[in-house]
């Protein structure tokens, strides 16, 4: 399983050049992997929440979440949600064995009231 | 093989043949094209001197127009001076690949003959195509006969690969009118017009190994609206580059002028003339007839030389805006719609003339000034139109 972590740096970065920094580049890209830094978690309206204490660490999040947003530390253990690029599709939610207790408080995967906001 | 050098001459040469004689001395490393009338000949001269060893251009015949400019998209992005030319449909066909021209920033220089779009077919002139990619993000020259084909086409690379520029260039004449239209064409040294254009400065070459990069790139809605932003500043830096090039050419070649604007004619007129292409040589004949008028002639369409024609146009009381264009829609036809969004105190008028090479004298244009009272305010007047009253 591979290590994961989100760069809260990327975003800062990104959105703040001005257009006179672009200067004549034309879009071109000097480095190479950068789609990391496409934030399309930012689609969706809904920021998934983490609650670590309620969390068994069974991995059947990590395996069903599409788009790789599930975050684990080097020995695999979960950690938390790459809000960056989570599409809000709820699978996690659905599988996660302690959200089957009828209790709210004890779910470890839920969906925020509020509404996230990136740029 | 040893190149023919050919030292300042006069010839008697059409648009066509004028262009394919500026582009063999300024030898672009790769020109990519698709034939198509009235610019085919431009290939096919040019073709010539690639076989005659005249030139080491890597000359690629493409299977559209499409695919040509698409060829100079990747060759300029590699690092060469490339070019292609092209007209009417062709012009069109690329529309694409225009806009990822100007957005990559790649200073390509492509000739196009203005003609009339289909349908009904026409190969006659019209400046449809040249209005339909107005706001494709190139600059546009717009010649006035062969003679300014040649000379713009020497200034076209150095206007489009100036550092605050990098932007596409169009050079554009009018379809048969001037490119099949011979005069006696002053031709300067190979060796003078080279060194006047000078090497290419190279901007993130792919072609640079060690340094890779990557074009034509996604762009997320937090960068999109900054690069269109940027890409403005190098369009409006054009106006700058242009007027500075032209000026030293005509200082260089002593033909020209560093203005973006010609006037010809009366210094305050009681009426003026706006128009581009290969039309300003009849109006300057109905200016001579008609005594206090003048011709301005914008050189350039993009960027608008707004500035230059508030200051050409400020003393004139009367304005008739001829556009080679139906005004598909709009109130005003492209050009008279910018006269008008000048803001000037004259009294402006719009004419559509010529379309599909409609003939057009001197006398319809004097006519015209005499009649310029009963010519309708919020409609352009069509010219020599068949119509029942």
């Amino acid at each position: 399983m591979n290590a994961k972590k989100s760069n809260p740096n990327l975003r800062v970065v990104a959105s703040t050049a001005s257009w006179q920094e672009l200067g004549i580049s034309g879009g071109v890209v000097k480095s190479a992997g950068n789609s990391e830094k496409y934030h399309t978690g930012n689609w969706v309206p809904r920021a998934l929440e983490f609650v670590p204490e309620n969390c068994i660490n069974c991995g059947l999040c990590w395996a069903v979440c599409p788009d790789d947003s599930i975050l684990l530390d080097e020995k695999g253990n979960m950690i938390g949600v790459d809000l960056d690029h989570c599409k809000d599709c709820g699978l996690c939610v659905e599988i996660c064995p302690p959200n089957k207790n009828p209790d709210p408080a004890k779910h470890a995967l839920r969906f925020r009231d509020e509404e996230k906001s990136d740029f | 093989m040893t190149k023919k050098i050919i030292d300042h001459e006069t010839r008697t040469l059409d648009g066509n043949a004028a262009a394919a004689e500026a582009l063999r001395q300024i030898e672009p490393e790769v020109f990519g094209f698709y034939p198509i009338t009235p610019t085919s000949y431009i290939g096919e001269k040019f073709s010539k001197f690639v076989a005659d060893g005249d030139v080491d251009t890597e000359y690629v015949c493409a299977e559209s127009e499409h695919a040509a400019l698409s060829i100079c998209v990747g060759a300029a992005a590699a690092g060469a001076r490339a070019v292609t030319a092209t007209a009417s449909q062709g012009l069109i066909l690329m529309a694409e690949v225009l806009w990822n021209a100007s957005g990559t920033r790649l200073p390509i220089v492509l000739v196009n003959g203005n003609r009339a779009l289909s349908a009904p077919l026409s190969i006659h002139c019209g400046h449809d195509d040249l209005y339909a990619v107005r706001d494709s993000g190139w600059g546009q020259l717009v010649a006035k006969n062969a003679q300014e084909a040649y000379d713009f086409l020497v200034c076209s690379f150095r206007i489009a690969e100036a550092e605050n520029v990098r932007t596409p260039l169009m050079m554009a004449m009018d379809c048969f009118h001037t490119t099949h239209t011979a005069m006696k064409i002053s031709l300067e040294p190979d060796d003078e017009v080279q060194k006047f254009v000078g090497e290419i400065i190279l901007k993130n070459p792919l072609l640079d190994i060690e340094n890779p990069t990557a074009y034509g790139n996604f762009t997320k809605p937090d960068f999109y609206m900054e690069h269109k932003r940027a890409q403005l500043a190098g369009l409006e830096n054009m106006r700058g580059q242009a007027e500075k090039v032209l000026r030293e050419f005509a200082k260089k070649f002593g033909r020209g002028s560093g203005e973006l604007v010609e006037k010809i004619g009366a210094e305050n007129p009681e009426i003026a003339f706006v128009a581009i292409g290969s039309v300003c040589a009849t109006l300057e004949r109905a200016v001579e007839k008609l005594g206090n008028a003048a011709v301005v002639r914008p050189k350039m369409f993009r960027p608008f030389p707004s500035d230059e024609l508030r200051e050409k146009l400020k003393t004139a009381k009367k304005i008739i805006v001829l556009d080679r264009c139906s005004p598909c829609g709009a109130e005003w036809a492209p050009l008279g719609t910018e006269i008008r969004n000048l803001g000037l105190d004259a009294e402006i008028r719009n004419g559509i003339f010529g379309l599909g090479s409609r003939e057009t004298h001197a006398n319809d244009f004097v006519e015209l000034a005499k009649n310029f009272e009963n010519l309708p305010e919020n409609k352009p007047h069509w010219i020599n139109l068949r119509e029942e009253k």
